[in-house]
């Protein structure tokens, strides 16, 4: 056990380094830089040199990039270049929009979405089935963006039933600003509530045709119990390992909702900052959400092998 | 009026909001929010004028080198301490070697002081244009002494405008309260110039990037203040209960740029017949649903240099026929110009009308979209042939006839116009002190642009700002200067 964590966690380092690299170059391929975007009409030559050399970005490539490494590793993540603010700082101030946001989006599709599953699963072809199959495809086909603005259009400026942008801060209204979240979670969550009430109806069906389960019916349990207690523990598994890959998801893609929302996430904040070529901010968010991604995906195999004893056992 | 500051307007920005340090953030957008806590030595008016605002007056030496300034002794900064002119030296100092905008100034020498409220401004070459680049309208800050070393401004804003900068949250919130140590000037509030007071307790700036969700906004309520309306919009807000769009002239002006360093532009008669191939109106009512004025100018007719017969001089009426034969004539082959537009759909969308229109009279161009960004870097280095775009209104002609300047060939512009009798045009109206005198040679330096077929506005939008009904005594100006000074919530 201990070599393969030790073996994860080598790789793991490994692509994150080549992440870096790889976004680092690819940022400065695009024309443009701070500088430029920060003078905006007023960009010549002359005044683009001059303050290039201010915030020291006329330094060569690499050693710029050994540069921010080697700061990055001491926990030291730069500073934004328009607004010379420290970039940890800035992250620190839109994660938890982001944050709150996907737990949002991922308690409303388990709280939803797994019942659905169920109920499809076990009333297969009646009309609870196919309703539920439906609803998933126009939830897997519905651009997020336009579900947000129809649901902004609907909810908000028509029935004024939530707030047109989503946000007030934490500190002001906790649970009036949780009000702000519920369109933006629901669009964003629309495309994986599909996925998951699909997946868990596929899982459950799969599951309900086992042997076992056939065997459990024979010998007189109770539907309910089956059901319940047997085949959704086992169903769920694969569930688990959507759901929690898809929180990855939603941390590193509620960019158009936030937009469309008007969320200060680290989603607007990536936008934004691309818009800027503001190098500093970009390669940290990229590199946080990286981790993110990272490391739920280690959590998830770990998690998977503890509920599943044939891959426990296996792995031993 | 109320005789005291109430109630809480909500004010939407559409970009920026960097930075509460004036010096770090030249944007439109974001002094909106600035123009309320900061102020110069100058201040524009409605016509451009500059006008005494922290000094009372000044005088210009004969050879136009030196300005002297007389400096107001009862200015408090936010911080309650007043404004002496070892404060103005060091501000004018600190924006020539830091600001983003030190460029408007690189005309001075040096700034001395006098006496404690008198400031002299030395410049490398004369000028008349001095006090108008102090008032930008983007102003040169006055703040105190030592108080923008180091980025401090960025957390602790102080000026001395009649608002004070609350709370700051880069790029998405800003907070204005009254400042109780201001002395409004008893002259006449016009345009940035003249009497200011704050009337409203609360002001709050929120950066809503999406033009859609900002004009929701304003139907909610959420909003009170909605610059910037989307032209598709006004139609639709007209019939609101409780907020209304106010519509005026502009001067968001809309142009083709074309760079004459790259072929086929180079040839005076190709860009001749682009000019006689486009219709104007027809990009002024597809594009922005005639919410604007044909334009043969980038200047609207309020500014107090524009001369009829040369802003309105436009020798090329829509004539296709004519196009034609320039075409012919310059032996044009075939070979696509590339146009460029920026992230803005108006920019494209006039892009593709007017290859539509040149395509009618045997010109090929193609259309290449690109992001904000990557459109400024390449057409500041000159590295495109054509760009719709629309350019920020520059308050002063010196700002705007200089971009044609070529610095007798030693500096590039991005237009690739090199003509040494228009250098020597512009270095003569520059240092021109009489007003008059100043506004004619420029005007001179216009029709030649125009003549040589460089320059190719093509109408001037108009200003729409949405406005709840609870406020009083906003207007929106041709400028599009969000003025939420002498503005009050009426109940």
């Amino acid at each position: 056990m201990v070599t393969y964590i030790v073996k994860r966690l080598g790789s793991t380092l490994l692509t994150l380094l080549l992440l870096s690299i790889g976004i680092f170059m690819l940022i400065r391929l695009i024309p443009g830089d701070p500088v430029v975007a920060m003078l905006g009409e007023d960009a010549t030559p002359e005044r683009v040199a001059d303050l290039r050399a201010q915030y020291g970005l006329d330094q060569a490539l690499i050693p710029q990039f050994l540069n921010w490494l080697g700061n990055v590793v001491t926990g030291d993540l730069g500073q934004s270049v328009p607004t010379s603010r420290p970039v940890a700082d800035l992250i620190l101030t839109r994660f938890p929009v982001t944050l709150v946001l996907a737990l949002f989006a991922t308690l409303l599709t388990i709280v939803v979405a797994v019942p659905m599953g169920v109920a499809a699963a076990t009333r297969r072809g009646k009309l609870t089935d196919k309703t539920v199959l439906l609803t998933s495809l126009v939830g897997i086909s519905i651009p997020s963006f336009f579900l947000g603005i129809m649901l902004l259009l609907l909810f908000a400026v028509r029935l004024h039933w939530f707030p047109t942008f989503g946000f007030r801060s934490f500190s002001e209204d906790f649970f009036g600003s949780l009000r702000g979240f519920v369109l933006p979670a629901v669009s964003l969550g629309a495309l994986y509530l599909a996925i998951v009430a699909r997946m868990t109806r596929a899982s459950m069906l799969e599951v309900l045709s086992q042997d076992y389960i056939v065997t459990a019916e024979a010998s007189g349990l109770s539907r309910l119990r089956i059901r319940y207690r047997h085949a959704l523990k086992n169903a769920l598994i694969p569930v688990v390992t959507v759901v929690g890959l898809n929180f990855g998801a939603l941390l590193g893609g509620s960019v158009i909702t936030e937009q469309v929302f008007n969320l200060p996430g680290l989603g607007t904040l990536l936008l934004a900052s691309i818009d800027r070529r503001d190098y500093p901010v970009i390669q940290a968010i990229v590199l946080l959400i990286s981790v993110i991604y990272v490391v739920i995906n280690l959590l998830v195999d770990l998690l998977y092998g503890f509920l599943d004893p044939r891959v426990r056992y296996a792995k031993n | 009026m109320p005789d005291k500051p109430a109630g809480k307007v909500s004010v939407r920005l559409w970009t920026g909001m960097q930075t509460s340090d004036p010096f770090q953030d030249v944007g439109a957008s974001s002094w909106n929010l600035l123009r309320s806590a900061y102020e110069g030595l100058t201040a524009l008016d409605d016509k451009l004028v500059p006008q005494p605002m922290l000094a009372k007056s000044w005088k210009v030496s004969d050879d136009a080198k030196t300005y002297t300034f007389a400096l107001r002794d009862d200015v408090l900064f936010h911080n309650d301490k007043p404004m002496v002119a070892a404060d103005v030296k060091y501000s004018l100092d600190y924006y020539r070697s830091k600001s983003l905008g030190k460029a408007n100034l690189s005309s001075v020498e040096s700034v001395d002081v006098v006496d404690d409220h008198t400031v002299a401004i030395h410049l490398k070459r004369p000028s008349g244009g001095l006090a108008a680049d102090l008032a930008n309208p983007i102003v040169v800050p006055i703040v105190p002494t030592g108080s923008a070393d180091g980025g401090k401004l960025a957390t602790t804003p102080i000026g001395t405008g009649p608002y004070r900068i609350e709370s700051f949250e880069p790029q998405v919130r800003g907070v204005l309260k009254p400042f109780a140590g201001y002395k409004p000037l008893s002259t006449p509030a016009k345009g940035l110039a003249g009497r200011k007071v704050a009337l409203i307790d609360t002001l709050e700036f929120l950066l809503v990037a999406d033009d859609q969700v900002a004009a929701a906004g304003l139907e909610t309520g959420e909003f009170d203040l909605v610059p910037r309306v989307p032209t598709s919009d006004i139609k639709r807000f007209s019939s609101l209960p409780d907020a209304k769009v106010l519509t005026g002239p502009g001067s968001g002006s809309v142009s083709i740029s074309m760079n004459l360093g790259k072929g086929p532009l180079n040839d005076p008669r190709i860009r001749q017949a682009l000019t006689y191939a486009i219709d104007k109106s027809a990009m002024l009512s597809v594009t922005a649903f005639g919410f604007g004025r044909v334009a043969n100018s980038f200047h609207p007719p309020e500014v107090n240099w524009y001369l009829k017969d040369a802003e309105d001089y436009w020798p090329y009426a829509h004539d296709p026929e004519k196009a034609k034969k320039l075409l012919a004539e310059a032996g044009y082959n075939g070979e696509p110009i590339v146009v460029f537009a920026g992230s803005p759909p108006y920019q494209e969308q006039n892009a593709v009308i007017l290859q539509q229109q040149a395509a009618a009279v045997g010109l090929k161009l193609t259309v290449q979209k690109m992001d904000q960004t990557t459109f400024i870097t390449r057409t500041a280095n000159s590295d495109y042939q054509m760009s719709s775009t629309g350019s920020p209104f520059r308050a002063s002609p010196d700002l705007f006839y200089n971009q044609y300047y070529c610095g007798g060939g030693s500096a590039k512009n991005q237009y690739g116009y090199c003509d040494p009798s228009y250098d020597a045009g512009f270095e003569k109206a520059s240092a021109t002190i009489d007003q008059t005198q100043r506004n004619q040679l420029f005007a001179g330096l216009e029709k030649k642009l125009k003549d040589d077929a460089v320059i190719l506005p093509l109408y001037i939008n108009d200003v729409a700002v949405g406005v709840s009904n609870k406020i009083s005594g906003f207007a929106p100006n041709v400028y599009d200067w969000l003025i939420v000074w002498n503005v009050w919530i009426s109940s």
